[in-house]
C-alpha cells in the first residue's frame, strides 16, 4: 500500500523548493532538485508500507526548502560571478597589437586583464608591431646603400693585382662586415618574430588571470572561502 | 552567543570535510552519503543540504561525478574524490587536530587543563 498523498506531498514539496531555489542558476537547481528528488524516491521505496505521516517524516528530515536553499548559496562561489568575462576587446588588442600598432596598444590599455607589467611588454617588444617594418625597412636599406661602398682593383697582364682600394664599409676588415651581416639577419628575425611571441604571451596572460583582473577591477566577487577563513567568520 | 545555534555554527565548514573523507575509500551516491551522515547523530545534518554542499563542491572541484546505473536500472549520480579534495581532506585534518587539541586543553578535557 502506498501513501494515498504520496505523490503529492512530495510534488507540493518539490515545488516549494523549485521556488526556494529560484535565485540559483539554473544549471545548479537542477542538479540539487534532481538529486533531492531522486533521494526523496529512493527513501520512498525503502519504505516497506508507507504512509502519508512516513512521507511527511521523511520530507521533514530532507529539510526545509528555505534551509537548503541558503545552504546552497552559503557556499557562493559554484554561483557564476556576475562580470564580464574577457571577450571581444581583449581578442582585438591581442590581434591589433602586431598588425595595427598603435589601435592595439590603446585596446591593450584600455583592458583591465592584463598587469601594467604585460602591457609595458605588449607595447614596447617590439615598439610599432609589424608597423616597424614599413619604416625601418627602407631606412635599414638606404642605409646600408650608403655603407655600402666600394672597391676599385687594377690588375696588370698576367692578372696580378697592382691596385686595390676601397671605400665605404666594403673597405671594413671581413669580420666586421659579416658581423653587420649576422646582426641585420637577427634583426630582421625579431622584428618578424617578436610580435608574434608577444602576442602569444599576452594571450596566455590572458587565460591564466584575465578574468580575475577583471573582476578586481569592477569591485570585490565571491571568492572560495577556505576552511579557516570559513571557521573565521564563526562568532 | 545563542546556544541554540550553537551546533549549526559548528557544523558549518566541517560538514564538507566530513563527507569529502567518508569518499576516500570510494565513490558514493548522494543517498549513500546521507546516510552514513545520518547514522552520527551529533552531525545533526539536515539530508537536504547534504546536495547543495556536494553540487558546490563539485563546481570547485573537490569531487568529480559519473553516472552509474542501479541493478533495479535506473542510474545514480556517484561522488569521487578529485585530488584537489584528497589535498583538501588531509589540509583539514591536520587544521582540525590543531583546532581540536587547543579547544580541549582550554575547555577542559583532556586532563590538559591548567
Amino acid at each position: 500500500m502506498t501513501a494515498q498523498h504520496g505523490d503529492e506531498l512530495v510534488g507540493v514539496y518539490m515545488a516549494r523548493l523549485g521556488a526556494a531555489l529560484a535565485n540559483i542558476p539554473v544549471e545548479r537547481r537542477d542538479e540539487i532538485a534532481g538529486e533531492i528528488a531522486s533521494h526523496i524516491a529512493e527513501e520512498r521505496f525503502g519504505l516497506a508500507d508507507e504512509s502519508d505521516d512516513d512521507v511527511q517524516a521523511l520530507l521533514a528530515r530532507v529539510g526545509d526548502p528555505v534551509e537548503i536553499a541558503a545552504a546552497a548559496q552559503d557556499g557562493r562561489p559554484a554561483v557564476p560571478v556576475a562580470g564580464r568575462e574577457w571577450g571581444l576587446l581583449e581578442v582585438a588588442a591581442l590581434i591589433l597589437t602586431p598588425f595595427l600598432w598603435p589601435v592595439g596598444v590603446i585596446l591593450l590599455w584600455l583592458s583591465p586583464a592584463w598587469r601594467v607589467r604585460d602591457k609595458l611588454i605588449g607595447t614596447l617588444v617590439p615598439p610599432g608591431g609589424y608597423m616597424t617594418i614599413f619604416f625601418l625597412g627602407p631606412a635599414v636599406m638606404l642605409g646600408s646603400l650608403g655603407t655600402g661602398g666600394s672597391c676599385m682593383t687594377e690588375t696588370d697582364d698576367t692578372g696580378k693585382v697592382i691596385y686595390n682600394s676601397c671605400t665605404g664599409a666594403a673597405a671594413w676588415p671581413e669580420w666586421v662586415q659579416t658581423a653587420l651581416a649576422i646582426a641585420g639577419l637577427v634583426g630582421l628575425a625579431l622584428i618578424l618574430l617578436l610580435p608574434v611571441l608577444v602576442a602569444i604571451y599576452l594571450a596566455i596572460q590572458l587565460r591564466r588571470g584575465g578574468n580575475a583582473r577583471i573582476r578586481a577591477q569592477n569591485g570585490p566577487a565571491y571568492a572560495a572561502p577556505t576552511w579557516t577563513e570559513r571557521s573565521a567568520t564563526l562568532p | 552567543m545563542p546556544i541554540d545555534g550553537l551546533a549549526t555554527q559548528l557544523r558549518k565548514g566541517v560538514i564538507e570535510f566530513c563527507v569529502l573523507a567518508l569518499l576516500r575509500d570510494r565513490p558514493r551516491y548522494g543517498g549513500e552519503l546521507v546516510q552514513l551522515l545520518r547514522d552520527r547523530e551529533g552531525l545533526l545534518v539536515t539530508e537536504g543540504t547534504i546536495y547543495p554542499l556536494l553540487s558546490r563542491m563539485r563546481a570547485e572541484g573537490l569531487v568529480e561525478t559519473e553516472w552509474s546505473e542501479t541493478s533495479g536500472g535506473h542510474p545514480r549520480r556517484y561522488y569521487r574524490l578529485s585530488r584537489a579534495g584528497q589535498k583538501a581532506v588531509a589540509e583539514f585534518r591536520g587544521e582540525w587536530l590543531a583546532f581540536r587539541a587547543a579547544v580541549d586543553s582550554i575547555i577542559g578535557i583532556g586532563g590538559a587543563e591548567r
